[in-house]
């Protein structure tokens, strides 16, 4: 499968294709892009995961998949295609019904996407009412429950008439999932889905999705900032930084030969379980950077450990491009890291 | 051998801090009067002690108890129970606020840089007012002594006229901890202080926060619901469930041999570092959830989801005990690395 392909046509049997999107803050009287250049296709069943500190502009970017970009941000540019089919050459009707049988949202915040005052049962029934209106109520019901008991909720049927405030956060962030399947979608987009829980939850409720989608044969964009998660679930991570995508690869490939030096900076900074505890942890220099002020040329230059000042650093600005055949990279200097190996010889 | 006298022991020779059987319940209120219906045992009998110049960690999920034994230890929140000695001197009941030894050397920086300062204050005022109020200082002294507390945290001298709005997360949590340095405090207490920072500042804030300790032989309690922080940060880790200590060791034992089978778990939960090496498959899955503290369960509190719970766990309260070589303490009857029969 191709890394990269800003040709501007969709790669056959993708779920979703983006081409060149591009999101802007629109003012009175100027736009800026917050999000720009963003390619990437997800496959069928596959779980892909986009990293990045705050700001980069993960959920602006899954929001816009969805059609739910809202003022002052607008698309800039750029085309969405699920199944080969441009979202843009449909009626809006048409895409919103497309969007809400193909992808489903996942929150972060369970709480805030649940209706507080209806029952579990009836926001799930309501959903499948909407896409599914072949269902009879009874075979509404007995979905409603069946899904809860795929997502691992404890005495189904029994939980379907509870409240969304009387469940724990894992178990409210479940019921999103069970609702996300709802209407077997081809994609589920998390947006940090177990930031807010504890760490035996997130294992709970990320083995639970995991399981849920491959039974469902659903693909999974995965945003988190934790390498935590994206070690344990990813197939393919994309790594955003100032808005754009840096780096593209395959989770182990990432991991060990990372191409861009903000990806391996990114991941030598976590403390793990082996990190010796008599050592400074390296860095990644400076501040996060402000979006609407960045460096000419390459926006990582001024945190960058690897440039050494070159002026084409400064200079030009670096396109996300194919390194081998499942890498991208967007530094002018990837090669030139091809030698690092995190793990050491272990090939 | 389960019953041997430990040779060892967990605490150091000399305490600095040291709280005993701390407690503090809140009152339960339930009903459309809200009438007090019962407790939420937020805290429930916790003990330990942190030495001159060491970092002790203290983990556990979300809703556990530790903000709330932070803010008893600092004199923000008035225990129900037990006793804070710090530096010999009983602090339980002091007020932060009446007492000039609490004020000077005992800090906290909070976890949210964002709500922890007061936005109306610039840098300078922030950092100088502990400086103005409990020592006087004035003019080019305080300046000085601003500018070098700035320094130590790695800000410049140019940024001290700003206000909170224009800095980072990671810049703010800069300035929380030279506010909590001005007074030449002797323990900090570090609630969740990297958790709402980006993953690429943590360790700048981290590394700092070594190097302080470090130079000023500064005592930290560290909390965190991220192990491995926790794991780089202390020396001494006490793992908390439901308002108790279950656990307390130093950081090799702890990581290697976990004793208390809630540590087990909450270990085996941590996402590899490697995509080679995924783990989380082979977890230890706790059954239900965590129980409420409102309603904590008789016995042990962990029994009802314990994959090791034999009849009396729900019945027999398991102390916090000294165990074996090497050194820890669990609050279980039965710890992992004693099997059952032995006991
Ligand atoms: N409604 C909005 N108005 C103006 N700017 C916005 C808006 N929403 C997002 N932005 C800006 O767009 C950029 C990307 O934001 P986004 O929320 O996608 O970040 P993120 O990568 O999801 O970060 P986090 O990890 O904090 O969730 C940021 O600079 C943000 O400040
Ligand atoms: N002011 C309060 N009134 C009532 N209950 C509280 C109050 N503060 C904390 N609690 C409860 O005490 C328990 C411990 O809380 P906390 O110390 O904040 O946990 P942690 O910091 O470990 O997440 C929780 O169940 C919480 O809901
Ligand atoms: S292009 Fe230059 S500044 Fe950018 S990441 Fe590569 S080496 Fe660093
Ligand atoms: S006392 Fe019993 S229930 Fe509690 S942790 Fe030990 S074995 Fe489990
Ligand atoms: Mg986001
Ligand atoms: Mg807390």
């Amino acid at each position: 499968m191709s890394t990269n392909n800003a040709s501007g046509t969709p790669a056959d049997g993708m779920v979703l294709s983006v081409r060149n999107l591009s999101i802007d803050l629109v003012a009175k009287n100027n736009r800026k892009s917050i999000v720009s250049d963003i390619n990437f296709d997800v496959g069928k069943g596959e779980t892909v995961c986009i990293v990045g500190e705050s700001g980069s502009g993960k959920s602006v970017t899954a929001l816009s998949l969805m059609s739910l970009t809202m003022p002052p941000l607008a698309i800039g540019g750029g085309e969405i295609y699920l199944n080969g089919q441009n979202l843009a050459s449909l009626s809006r009707l048409e895409r919103e019904r497309q969007l809400g049988h193909q992808i489903a949202m996942v929150f972060q915040d369970p709480m805030t996407a649940l209706n507080p005052v209806m029952r579990i049962g009836e926001q799930i029934t309501e959903s499948l009412a909407r896409h599914q209106p072949e269902l009879s109520r009874q075979q509404q019901w007995q979905r409603a429950e069946d899904l809860l008991q795929l997502v691992g909720v404890p005495s189904p049927r029994e939980r379907l008439s509870v409240y969304p405030h009387e469940m724990s956060g894992g178990m409210r962030q479940r019921i999103l999932i069970a609702i996300a399947l709802a209407n077997n979608p081809q994609l589920i987009i998390a947006d940090e889905p177990t930031t807010a829980l504890d760490v035996t939850v997130q294992a709970q409720v990320l083995e639970v999705m995991q399981e849920a989608c491959r039974h469902a044969g659903a693909a999974i964009l995965l945003i988190t900032h934790d390498m935590g998660v994206v070690a344990e679930c990813a197939d393919r991570v994309f790594v955003m930084y100032a808005g754009r995508i840096v780096e593209q690869a395959p989770v182990t490939e990432l991991f060990k030969r990372p191409r861009h030096p903000y990806t391996r900076a990114l991941l030598d900074s976590i403390p793990d379980l082996h990190s010796p505890p008599d050592e400074d942890l390296s860095t990644v220099t400076g501040d996060p950077p402000d979006i609407f002020n960045l460096p000419s040329g390459c926006a990582f230059r001024t945190r960058c450990g690897f440039s050494n000042g070159r002026s084409l650093c400064s200079q030009e600005r670096p396109h996300l491009r194919a390194i081998d055949r499942h890498h991208a990279s967007a530094c002018h200097f990837a090669e030139e890291m091809a030698g690092v190996d995190r793990f050491g010889e272990q090939d | 051998m389960a019953q041997a006298q430990p040779t060892e022991t967990v605490h150091p020779a000399q305490a600095l801090l040291r709280v005993e059987n701390l407690r503090k319940y809140y009152p339960k209120r339930s009903g459309l009067l809200q009438r007090v219906t019962g407790a939420v045992k937020a805290v429930d009998g916790v003990d330990f002690t942190i030495g001159e110049g060491e970092t002790l960690g203290l983990v556990g999920e979300s809703g556990c108890g530790k903000s709330t034994i932070s803010s008893m230890i600092v004199g923000l929140n008035s225990p129900t129970g037990g006793s804070i000695h710090f530096d010999g001197l009983d602090i339980t009941n002091l007020k932060r606020q009446h007492n000039g030894k609490l004020c000077r050397e005992l800090q906290i920086v909070f976890q949210d840089p964002y709500s922890s300062l007061n936005p109306r204050m610039t840098i300078f005022e922030t950092v100088a007012e502990p400086l103005v109020i409990h020592e006087g200082l004035a003019g080019t002294a305080l300046r000085d002594r601003v500018m070098t507390l700035l320094a130590q945290v790695g800000l410049r001298d140019e940024h001290a006229g700003r206000y909170p709005s224009q800095f980072s997360g990671g810049q703010r949590q800069r300035i929380g901890i030279a506010r909590a340095l001005a007074l030449n405090p002797r323990l900090i207490v570090l609630d969740e202080p990297v958790s709402a920072l980006d993953v690429s500042i943590q360790a700048q804030i981290l590394n700092l926060l070594k190097k302080l300790q470090r130079d000023l032989g500064l005592s930290y309690l560290f909390i965190s619901h991220n192990l491995s922080v926790v794991r780089y940060m202390a020396t001494r880790i006490a793992v908390m469930y439901l308002g108790r200590i279950v656990e307390v060791a130093d950081r090799e034992t702890l990581f290697a041999q976990p004793a208390h089978p809630y540590t087990r778990a909450l270990l085996s939960s941590i996402p590899s570092d490697d995509p080679f090496v995924r783990v989380l498959g082979d977890r230890i899955k706790l059954a239900g959830d965590a129980p409420s503290p409102a309603a904590p369960p008789p016995g042990c509190p962990f029994h009802v989801r314990c994959f090791q719970a034999q009849p009396n766990c729900a019945v027999q309260v398991p102390d916090l005990t000294p165990r074996g070589t090497p050194a820890r303490e669990v609050a279980c009857h039965y710890p992992l690395t004693v099997s059952p029969k032995q006991q």
